[in-house]
């Protein structure tokens, strides 16, 4: 593997969607754009499955309806 | 370890007696390790808190553990299992209480079974190789389980059945659903439901679930697990959990 750093050109468009991104004025220097392909490296390597969204288990089991059904059918057998 | 559990069976009153002896006491059972592959032997005390009607536990998931369907106790909602073996249709009130029932003969099982018939009598060339083979209907299910309707799992063997399953569908789906119709206009339920609904593993099949909710059924997620969903919460309820 070599480690040497490597130059990389990025299209005009592209350095658009960064400063965007990084809300970085359109003249930003060059370090300041490689800071945040940089930025976007990292944060793409540290991606999280998107969070499932977990439907809330908000309805409890109604007990004592539960418990009537049991002795209703208890009652009947 | 103490296991307490509930079940449900097509017919209690004539079962549960015979259920309850031979599930509940002492088990003992070996497996091999699946690190080590030595032999580990484990013992559970087996407590039955109830035997219930095939479905039991089902109406009492929908209605009042996950409160899928919202029903006043002298409303009526109609339920429609299609299991392995059989379509139970159950007409219970939001007490749940179970009004009525029907049991259709031939469930998911018939299906793979027709389904493998007709592949026996498939007459294509390489059919015809092995044309003694009686084909399984549980390499049936698998093939439909995976989505892949491939009989077999072998590139070079394995047959595709889309055309059988959609034919004996039509046929299995067809003479059952028009027995379920008989069976609930005839008691006048259907008119009186709020619901309708659909559990059990056969409702999730390709095609059968489409074809439920063009009849307006509500057909819920795990379909296969929501009775023993709901014999959970018997259970928990009957040892005061």
């Amino acid at each position: 593997m070599n480690y040497e750093s490597r130059r990389i050109t990025i299209s005009y468009l592209a350095v658009i969607e960064l400063c965007k991104i990084f809300d970085l004025p359109q003249d930003a220097p060059t370090q300041a754009l490689s800071a945040g392909v940089e930025k976007l490296i990292f944060q793409h390597g540290n991606v999280q499955p998107s969070p499932k969204v977990e439907t809330p288990q908000s309805t409890q089991p109604n007990k004592s309806a539960l418990s009537a059904m049991v002795t209703n059918f208890k009652g009947a057998a | 370890m103490k296991l307490s559990i509930s079940l449900s069976n097509h017919n209690p009153e004539r079962w549960a007696d015979e259920i309850k002896r031979r599930v509940e006491g002492t088990h003992t059972f070996e497996h091999l390790h699946p690190v080590t592959r030595s032999i580990v032997t484990k013992t559970v005390e087996i407590v039955v808190t109830g035997i219930y009607p095939e479905g039991f536990g089902s109406i009492a998931h929908c209605l009042f553990g996950e409160a899928s369907l919202i029903l006043d106790p002298s409303e009526l909602a109609i339920a429609l299992d299609i299991g392995s073996s059989t379509w139970l249709v159950t007409v219970f009130n939001g007490s749940g209480a179970v009004i009525d029932r029907h049991l259709i003969e031939g469930g998911a099982g018939e299906l793979h079974t027709m389904i493998a018939e007709a592949l026996d009598k498939r007459n294509d060339r390489v059919s015809l190789l092995s044309k003694d083979v009686k084909h399984s209907p549980s390499l049936v299910n698998q093939g439909i389980i995976e989505g892949t309707f491939t009989y077999g799992g072998n590139h070079l063997t394995g047959k595709k059945f889309e055309a059988e399953y959609s034919q004996c569908l039509d046929e299995w789906w067809s003479t059952r659903i028009e027995k379920f119709a008989n069976f609930v206009t005839a008691g006048n339920y259907l008119d009186r439901a709020k619901y309708l609904v659909a559990w059990g593993g056969g409702v999730s099949l390709p095609v059968v679930d489409q074809n439920l909710a063009g009849f307006g059924f509500v057909v819920l997620n795990n379909p296969q697990f929501i009775n023993a969903l709901g014999l959970k919460l018997l259970t928990q309820i009957s040892i005061g959990a």
